[in-house]
């Protein structure tokens, strides 16, 4: 014991260390290829992300996104100039439809990322501890899931008053319940597994085991499900929107825009079938990615 | 009487995965005759299941037959559809799990579980499917048949309500409904206790006899093989490296590797060279010395009908520095949980422990994490006691990470070493536990156990999981260990063979409690308990049968 090696080897390459790793990534990726809506849902959702990250360069009308009034060219259908029309103000549908992906991502991201950030932990805690704590959580977990989720949030920015950010908080707050729920039963499962008892048994602190042993093995329902929520996160800004909870008005956020665009139906149609559409692909990408990412991280659908 | 009921003419599997095909079943050439038992020896991932399965029309669902044939009954079986299979499959070949309770529907009734199949049999046979009065009595008389006693009571059981050697004749009896003419097993004893096991073997080979069954046995336990196989095949990496009758394979050994399993087969008669060697030493022991000591520890756990039930019952015991202590007794009798009482992972209801004179029975918080340095536990199952997201590296520097303040480099140098004493390449760090096999990743268990030099290890079943050639490696490595590290051992085990090799001193438990104590060889020579005899007995049969021939 006392004969320590002291010349500890040349550390391998990167990819001889990461060897399993990388096979395993070779594994996954081959997997995902072999599945149609997977590839559509990942094309989707790349199609969504590269414009919110470039949108607002690449549009052909960008002061229209920021209320620009045209009264000369006020809905227009589409044609090459407008390639989605135009709105009642003469704005460029196309430009606020592209734009308006970056507000949608933000969203998207916000509330899943709150909703995690909060309900993962108590999950974990809840899962872990048992007893009177896991008791206390669960059910304020199950008094919000008792009020349907879309009219708490109603109720919730009626009182704080409209807003893109009370929105968002808003439907962070009831977001949160469903990854209380998810992780509490992954962390049921794995605290019974040998190696959480074996990182006891040497001395590991509670929140070591936590960090180190539950939460890497609940990541994988995490991710699905943080995936899968973007879209329904985006579909219910887009609902708060609509009624006008949301973004105010100049601002390009695609409820809103369907919102306005309802006293223009049927017959300047464009004007909402383009944010119409550009909500139900991205919902759609999302959710399709989401289910690839299940088929390939949830070892029980898994064919070796 | 004597004709060919199954032949295997130089049949090749593969199966493709990811990382390209993989050759499962290498030109395997066997023939059953009507009426014999062919046993397959190998160990896990030597393709012995997988060769089963195919006989069953029940291989890998990505698997493609790349040459020869299978012949049952002078019918090709390689390639049939589903619709020819409906009338073998379960009727002329049927076949019976390791795990029984896995294979039994825990909502149905035994009696109702049989007659469907029974049912079923007739609906795939044609003919008419019969009264339930006569389906019940027809499962009655087969559930007699495999010795189940009050039959016409078990009828109505559910499979919770029966120990395990009653649920792996349940299951036989499911198998024999449908009168096959072949009959596989697939490891039909792993999952049972020492005693059960005999018993099950014992069922077999009067089945055989009576019923005129042709079996193919599978196990990695050569002796379950001899004692029931007529035959015996020795399968290594997907090839049949050799095989003939039982009694000549075992006593004449071709193969090196045949000659290496029968080699690792613990003997229970054998008196241990460890003991040969104290003798000659004797009077040079030091008075021993107590590092562990546990006065009537008691768990006891409420039942759901609001009863108590004792799974440590007033257990007292003592471990000297530098023994190793055995704790033998079949599944059930809180041997596990004892262990786990004695590291406190599991609260004991009442009693003491003292490690080293200090009483920890009362420890809490801190100081408890500082005496867990000084104990460590090695589990039963590698498979899951390491973390699969984590690297070997990580898992071996954990308890180094935790308890220690040693830098990150410190932490690579010593996890190296540790890598070293375990008899494991380097390179290990960067690997994740799936990569590994069974015997690799306990070596593993191993390294992260004694990684805070600790004075105590207490290893539950290190060896049971593992295979029995792998099983030898593990022991001999153990003691290795202890004498370069000085280390006392607290060693559980249901497996009489490998206590007697090692142990010291040994308790034996039954139902919570110690049925007998005091030194291994005494137990074994002069067992003063009926109970303790029992469990010897149904060692040596197995133990005997491999070695009678040997």
């Amino acid at each position: 014991m006392s004969k320590l090696d002291q010349t500890a080897t040349i550390p391998a390459s990167f990819s001889e260390r990461h060897a399993g790793r990388i096979r395993q990534m070779r594994l996954y990726g081959h997997m995902f290829r072999g599945s149609f809506s997977s590839m559509l849902g990942l094309t989707l959702v790349g199609i969504f992300l590269i414009l919110a990250a470039v949108g607002p360069w690449i549009v052909p009308f960008p002061e229209d996104t920021l209320g620009a009034v045209h009264m000369g060219s006020r809905l227009l259908p589409p044609s090459t100039e407008h390639w989605f029309g135009t709105d009642e103000m003469g704005a460029d549908i196309f430009s606020r439809v592209i734009v308006g992906a970056r507000t949608s991502l933000w969203i998207g991201i916000v509330i899943t990322g709150l909703g995690a950030l909060i309900g993962v932990p108590l999950g974990i805690i809840a899962g872990y501890k048992g007893g009177f704590v896991r008791a206390c959580i669960m059910r304020l977990t199950e008094l919000f899931l008792a009020v349907p989720g879309l009219a708490l949030a109603l109720a919730i920015v009626a009182s704080l008053g409209p807003g893109l950010t009370n929105c968002m908080v808003a439907l962070a707050i009831v977001w949160w319940p469903g990854y209380v729920r998810l992780v509490e039963a992954k962390t049921l499962a794995v605290k019974e597994e040998l190696f959480v008892e074996s990182a006891r048994s040497i001395g590991a602190k509670t929140p070591w085991i936590l960090w180190h042993h539950i939460l890497p093995n609940c990541m994988s329902p995490i991710i699905v499900k943080m995936s899968m929520d973007m879209g329904m996160a985006i579909l219910a800004a887009a609902g708060l929107g609509f009624i006008g909870l949301g973004a105010p008005p100049p601002a390009p956020e695609w409820g809103a825009m369907v919102s306005v665009a309802r006293s223009y139906m049927p017959d300047w149609w464009w004007y909402s079938f383009f944010p119409g559409a550009a909500i139900f692909l991205t919902v759609l990408g999302f959710n399709l990615l989401g289910d690839g990412l299940r088929d390939i991280l949830d070892p029980r659908s898994r064919a070796r | 009487m004597n004709s060919t009921l199954l032949d295997i003419n130089a049949y090749s599997l593969g199966i493709g995965t990811f990382d390209g095909p993989i050759h499962v079943l290498k030109d395997i050439n066997i023939t059953v005759k009507r009426g014999e038992t062919l046993g397959i020896v190998g160990e896990s991932g030597s393709g012995k299941t997988v060769l089963v399965r195919s006989v069953m029309g029940i291989g890998p669902s990505n698997s493609r037959v790349q040459a020869g044939h299978i012949t049952f009954d002078g019918q090709d079986i390689t390639r049939m559809n589903d619709k020819g299979w409906a009338k073998i499959r379960g009727i002329r070949i049927s076949m019976i799990f390791q795990d029984p309770m896995t294979y039994l529907n825990p909502l149905f009734s035994i009696g109702r579980q049989i007659s469907d199949v029974i049912a079923a049999h007739e609906r795939a046979a044609g003919q008419g499917i019969s009264s339930k009065a006569m389906r019940r009595s027809r499962t009655q008389e087969l559930l007699e048949q495999v010795g189940l006693p009050a039959p016409a009571q078990l009828f109505d059981q559910y499979p919770h309500q029966l120990s395990g050697g009653m649920r792996q004749r349940v299951l036989i009896a499911m198998a024999l409904a449908g009168k096959p003419d072949l009959l596989i097993a697939d490891e039909p004893t792993t999952a049972l206790d020492v005693t059960v096991q005999a018993q099950v073997l014992d069922l077999i080979k009067s089945l055989v006899k009576k019923l005129n069954l042709t079996v193919i046995m599978i196990s990695h336990d050569i002796g379950a093989i001899a004692t029931v196989a007529s035959k015996c095949a020795v399968m290594y990496k997907g090839e049949i490296v050799e095989q003939g009758d039982t009694a000549a394979v075992l006593s004449n050994p071709q193969h090196d590797y045949t000659r290496q399993l029968l080699a690792a087969v613990p003997d229970i008669e054998v008196t241990p060279a460890r003991l040969l060697a104290k003798q000659a030493v004797q009077d040079v022991i030091p008075a021993p010395q107590k590092l562990l000591e546990a006065v009537n520890l008691r768990k006891v756990y409420k039942t759901q009908a609001g009863g108590e039930f004792a799974a440590v019952d007033n257990i007292s015991l003592s471990v000297n520095v530098g023994e190793i202590f055995g704790v033998v007794g079949e599944s059930g009798s809180g041997k596990s949980t004892l262990a786990r009482m004695l590291l406190r992972l599991i609260e004991p209801t009442s009693g003491d422990i003292f490690f080293e004179g200090q009483d920890i029975s009362r420890l809490r918080g801190e100081p408890l994490r500082q005496i867990r340095q000084h104990m460590q536990f090695v589990f039963q199952n590698p498979h899951s006691a390491l973390n699969g997201r984590h690297t070997i590296g990580d898992a071996i520097g954990e308890p180094l990470r935790i308890q220690t303040t040693m830098s990150r480099r410190d932490i690579d140098v010593r996890t190296e070493a540790l890598l070293d004493i375990v008899q494991l390449p380097k390179s290990f760090r960067y690997r994740y536990p799936h990569e590994l096999s069974g015997g690799q990743k306990q070596r593993v268990c191993i390294a992260r156990a004694i990684a805070l030099n600790p004075r105590l290890l207490i290893l539950d079943e290190p060896t049971s999981a593992l295979d029995i050639s792998v099983q030898a490696q593990v022991l001999n490595f153990l003691q290795q260990v202890r004498k370069e590290l000085n280390l006392t051992y607290v060693f559980i085990s249901h497996d009489l063979a490998v206590i007697r090799q090692i142990c010291d001193r040994t308790i034996v438990m039954k139902r919570g409690k110690i049925v007998e104590q005091g030194d291994t060889e005494q137990i074994f020579l002069h067992p003063a308990e009926e109970y303790t005899r029992a469990l010897i007995e149904s060692g040596r049969v197995t133990s005997r049968a491999a070695r009678l021939r040997a």
